[in-house]
């Protein structure tokens, strides 16, 4: 995620969000399903994209699909 | 490239970019989709070949005027959706009238008017043909739809200036398939049209156009004989028992290999041969195999003897004046494969498949390694003119004495300046020169133009003969003529002409022409261009000021220091 963001890890606490990480915008949000639906191999509903709204959230959609 | 998963792109492209510290080029991706994954993936992919790239993307929507406002760009690559032309055209346009349908046509040719101009002037251009497929491909009849991309695409053949490489996405979109190119989800959410894996394809189908513009390209496809150019082995099984005929299940995957080898010669590829058999064994199915393809027309040099490939594939370099990473070599054993891989890593090394119904696919996977933006004259006579040069080191090797040997050539060297007909070649010296060349300046066709038409420039190019051929034009200088002192920006000579003392001959010449009395130059170190590190130092210039890279000579016109070169005869052309 720090990657796709270009930012080092240790920015990405549970409250990371578009308010803390400079490069999170919706272009790289986008960035980042892809990269999760690449590395895990799921896929997102678009109602879930829009509920990624900081760190922790994103976390908890993926936990939940690789259930 | 295909099994990476985007973070691990993003990952390796980190590592990568900080142990690249060469200054990146810079591209800008126009379009009017949204594509910002294409720029982690390319400049990752082109730091795996070596060169270091840094893509930009420019407004969403905005090709027409983001293309007015470049600057200093080494390359553009325009996505122009058909699909994104006005929101929803690629269902909206089946309901078009006839008069709409021509409004929308003209609208966007007026729109490529517009650029055309700006597309000269740009190093690289990578321009994305117009493509229906992702929305079309279950109907049966063509639609309004395919008709503009067919109609536009003939715009596009019509009008695009020469230097711009189209891109049929359509191949792309076939190899990775069109469901698993689209990405339907974000197309509609923001516009992102394309999956990952398509962008991953689409990477590697454009990386070799990038890869001809700064000159990293091979240059020579080296073959073993036995089970490689034809099934079976000559030495064993005799020149009755080898096979390689078009009409024997076991002998048309060779068949197919020797014709796509031709075909890459007849494009200025060098084709040799490296292997271990005895010469007149080979040379006896080369001449006089009824099913052989690859004759001696196409064949520019033969290693075929006992010794170690490694040193072999060495040698071939030295003789044709190549650098050992332009080499291709093809052989069926593990053994020979290995050891090349071992010993010399920098030649691109092709296994003969087990399963030989593969075998030519193999080799046109191979074609791009090879791949020019624009082939030249000279790129069509490439397989004579190296020829020539392995009987000159043949007869080298006979005369002894090298000055004997020089003498012998007859040499003659004819100079061109300013001449608008020697442009196209003389920017695609510019951007192929590595080895000798002094600044290592790349130069497109129009700039070359420009130097042309500019009377504060000269250009002179010059086309060597000799008693075994004529090499065609093989060098250049380019002089800009300041006020009180001129100035040598370029000065390049192809290698397969260096080490003859041409260079020398050919700077005499020059500053012979130069009005200045002062003339001031400068070498700039590569990784490619050491042996001309100390030319001008040779030639009487003064080493004036240096950096790390850079040396700044000067020279009183007067104090050349010409060598008795009597034996080349120089002159200008008509």
């Amino acid at each position: 995620m720090a990657a796709v963001f270009e930012t080092e890890i240790s920015n990405i606490t549970d409250d990371a969000s578009p308010d803390t990480i400079e490069n999170w915008d919706s272009l790289r949000l986008i960035n980042l399903v892809a990269a999760l639906e690449d590395e895990f191999n799921i896929e997102f509903e678009e109602e879930e994209i829009v509920e990624m709204l900081n760190f922790k959230l994103v976390a908890l959609l993926v936990a939940e699909k690789i259930k | 490239m295909e099994d990476l998963k985007y973070f691990e792109i993003l990952a390796k492209k980190k590592e990568l970019s900080k142990q690249n510290s060469s200054s990146p080029l810079k591209f800008m991706i126009l379009s009017n989709i949204t594509v910002n994954q294409l720029t982690d993936i390319a400049e990752y992919y082109l730091l795996t070949k070596g060169v270091n790239v840094v893509f930009d993307t420019g407004n969403y929507d905005n090709i027409v005027q983001d293309i007015q406002n470049l600057q200093n760009i080494d390359g553009i690559i325009i996505f122009w959706e058909a699909a994104n032309i006005i929101n929803g055209l690629h269902y909206k346009i089946n309901l078009f009238s006839d008069k709409e349908y021509t409004q929308i046509l003209e609208k966007v040719k007026s729109e490529i008017d517009l650029i055309l101009p700006k597309l000269e002037n740009i190093p690289t251009v990578i321009f994305n043909e117009f493509s229906s497929l992702l929305f079309n491909s279950f109907f049966r009849k063509k639609n309004k739809f395919d008709q503009l991309c067919d109609d536009l695409n003939n715009y596009l053949i019509e009008k695009l200036p020469k230097s711009v490489v189209k891109t049929d996405l359509n191949k792309i979109i076939a190899q990775v398939s069109v469901e698993k190119s689209h990405n339907s989800r974000d197309y509609i959410s923001s516009k992102v049209l394309y999956s990952v894996d398509f962008l991953k394809a689409y990477t590697q189908f454009i990386t070799p156009v990038i890869m001809s513009s700064v000159g990293k390209i091979k240059k020579a496809l080296i073959f073993d004989c036995d089970n490689t150019l034809w099934k079976g082995v000559v030495g064993e099984d005799g020149f009755e028992g080898i096979n390689m005929s078009e009409n024997d299940k076991q002998g048309k995957p060779f068949n197919e290999v020797q014709n796509l080898a031709t075909e890459l010669s007849k494009h200025g590829v060098i084709i040799g041969l490296c292997s271990k058999n005895n010469p007149e064994d080979v040379d006896n199915v080369i001449q006089n195999h009824s099913d052989m393809i690859l004759n001696d027309k196409y064949i520019t040099i033969k290693k075929v003897n006992w010794k170690n490939k490694a040193e072999n594939l060495r040698e071939i370099a030295t003789d044709l004046n190549l650098g050992i990473d332009s080499l291709v070599f093809v052989d069926d054993s593990d053994f020979e494969i290995n050891l090349i891989k071992e010993q010399v890593p920098e030649i691109t090394t092709v296994q003969v498949p087990k399963k030989l119904h593969i075998y030519p696919a193999e080799i046109r996977k191979k074609f791009s390694l090879f791949f020019k933006n624009v082939i030249t004259e000279e790129d069509k006579r490439k397989t004579e003119m190296y020829a020539n040069q392995v009987k000159r080191k043949t007869a080298l090797a006979k005369a002894g004495n090298f000055e004997d040997y020089l003498k012998s050539l007859e040499m003659f060297v004819t100079v061109f300046i300013n001449d608008k007909t020697k442009v196209a070649r003389i920017a695609q010296m510019t951007q192929k020169t590595n080895q000798f060349n002094l600044t290592t300046k790349r130069y497109t066709e129009s700039q070359i133009l420009n130097f042309v038409e500019n009377p504060i420039y000269n250009i002179f190019a010059v086309s060597v003969a000799d008693k075994f051929g004529d090499n065609g034009i093989t060098g250049l200088a380019i002089i800009k003529n300041n006020n009180d002192f001129a100035e040598i920006d370029t000065f390049l000579m192809s290698c397969r002409i260096i080490g003859r003392n041409i260079e020398f001959k050919f700077l005499e010449f020059i500053i012979d022409k130069t009005e200045c009395e002062i003339i001031k130059s400068t070498y700039i170190k590569t990784k490619k261009n050491a042996q001309t590190e100390n030319f001008f130092e040779k030639s009487g210039f003064i080493l004036d000021n240096k950096n790390d890279d850079t040396k700044f000579y000067i020279l009183q016109k007067q104090n050349i220091q010409k060598q008795s070169l009597d034996y080349i005869e120089i002159s200008y052309g008509k």
